[in-house]
């Protein structure tokens, strides 16, 4: 229980360090520092190659996704006024290009090829199938299963520790929608994953 | 506090956002509900197994495929990038290389020697005055179809002579192109001008012709040379006021002449050698 608490305070305090490292590498992102941006690739590339894959099912279609969301920073960079988090930014970004995927008539068109078979039976690819646990199986699955506007905001608050206030900003939604959407999401979640709570 | 009402703060106390007092409210029912301290005890454990769950790994190369993907931008967009950003510093610099480079540009033109006229001078034209010059470099870009003024009656072994007449007076009349500028600057009249003597010498007869039709001057001036059976030497840009025409021609026709020019305008005879050669050359200054 000692252990489920410290993962509950996990959040995105940012530490006056952070702060200062951020904006150095904002600075350097806008002067076209190419060292700097893979250094921030490297650091965030597997959250949000994670948030695509959770939202997506599809490896290659989440790599498509995350990739486009750093070449967006990249090119965006001189508007980013600092007003958020750098790496709030780069979420909102995936969260935006995921959901619109989502509603793309593109996704529709792979769907119908079979990705949706895919996530509803939980193989999303072979050969990783074969490393995953039976839980990161089911949660994977359940979360597959939500409606995808609960679902980017279980996935960015219990998988990738975004505070409320960031997740409201990504989306641009309200906090008390945030709040909401969690509660249900977390409620279908408790249902589905019910047989590893007991 | 109800049952639903104390499931719909499981999210905040899960998240440690709730208020001391929705706390207390919800342990206070928590301490007497049957149902909703199992419910809680599961929403808690879902949020940790979510929270457990090991984040997926981004496939092997993938960074390195994204920063060749970034540096592999549109030549379009790297070429525009290069060139304005950032716009605060490189737009004023850009604006200040295309004045000075204007300013040059259009120094050098008016300052190069002979400019526009080089290679469409006739061999056997007088150099022009400062004057003319002036004038001609303001005509020329304006009258780019203004034909040379070779005329079209003129044999090759004409305009050879002619040219080898314009060399030996480019050669022999300094003082004479001198006294011209000056004429011309000064507007002193040519009949006053101390070097009519020295222009006779090649020129035996010097006229000035205020024209009455300054339009058709130029139609006028090569219809004359043909009526005299002589070659007419005329400015590229054209006979106008402050220009100089040569006619060479017969002595048998130099009165044919002196009347057309009579017939053109205001002629005035400024000097005339006593003795006409046989081929005369008349020089006339249009007023």
């Amino acid at each position: 229980m000692k252990e489920g608490r410290e993962l509950l305070r996990q959040g995105s305090v940012q530490s006056q360090e952070d702060v200062q490292n951020e904006q150095g590498l904002v600075e350097a992102l806008k002067r076209g520092d190419v060292k700097a941006f893979e250094a921030f690739v490297l650091t965030y590339q597997h959250r949000v190659f994670g948030i695509s894959l959770r939202m997506l099912g599809d490896r290659s279609e989440a790599e498509e996704i995350a990739q486009e969301a750093f070449l967006r920073v990249y090119r965006s960079i001189r508007e980013f006024r600092g007003e958020s988090k750098l790496s709030t930014w780069l979420y909102t970004i995936t969260s935006r290009l995921c959901l619109n995927r989502l509603k793309s008539g593109e996704r529709q068109r792979r769907e119908g090829a079979g990705v949706l078979a895919r996530i509803a039976n939980g193989h999303p690819d072979p050969a990783e199938t074969l490393e995953e646990s039976e839980l990161e199986a089911a949660i994977r699955q359940a979360i597959a299963e939500l409606d995808e506007d609960r679902r980017i905001v279980v996935v960015l608050r219990d998988l990738h520790g975004l505070s409320y206030e960031e997740i409201a900003e990504a989306l641009d939604l309200e906090l008390g929608t945030v709040r909401s959407r969690l509660h249900r999401a977390r409620m279908e979640l408790k249902q589905r994953l019910e047989r590893f709570t007991q | 506090m109800n049952c639903e009402q104390a499931r719909a703060l499981f999210p905040v106390r899960a998240d440690e956002r709730i208020t001391p007092e929705e706390r207390a409210e919800l342990t206070g029912h928590l301490a007497v509900c049957p149902v909703c301290p199992g419910e809680w005890d599961r929403y808690l454990q879902t949020v940790i197994l979510l929270r457990s769950a090991g984040e997926p790994q981004a496939p092997p190369g993938f960074a390195q495929r994204v920063i060749e993907a970034a540096t592999r931008e549109p030549w379009h967009q790297r070429w525009l990038r290069a060139v304005f950003l950032p716009l605060h510093i490189k737009l004023p610099l850009e604006a200040v290389a295309i004045v000075v480079v204007s300013t040059l540009v259009v120094l050098v033109y008016r300052q190069g020697p002979e400019g526009p006229r080089v290679g469409v001078s006739p061999p056997s034209q007088v150099a022009p005055t400062p004057a003319e010059r002036q004038e001609g470099l303001e005509q020329t870009p304006e009258e780019p179809s203004a034909s040379p003024a070779t005329p079209s009656t003129a044999s090759p072994e004409r305009a050879q002579e002619d040219k080898d007449f314009a060399e030996r007076k480019k050669e022999s009349n300094a003082p004479e192109k001198k006294a011209e500028r000056d004429r011309a600057e000064s507007r002193v009249p040519a009949a006053t001008a101390p070097s009519l003597s020295a222009s006779q010498s090649l020129f035996q007869v010097s006229g000035l012709l205020r024209p009455k039709s300054r339009d058709a001057l130029d139609r006028q001036l090569e219809d004359l040379a043909s009526q005299v059976g002589g070659t007419l030497v005329i400015e590229t840009s054209g006979a106008r006021s402050g220009s100089v025409v040569e006619f060479v021609l017969a002595r048998d026709n130099y009165a044919k002449l002196e009347t057309g020019l009579h017939q053109m305008g205001d002629f005035k005879v400024e000097a005339k050698a006593p003795t006409l050669p046989e081929q005369v050359r008349v020089r006339i200054r249009i007023q």
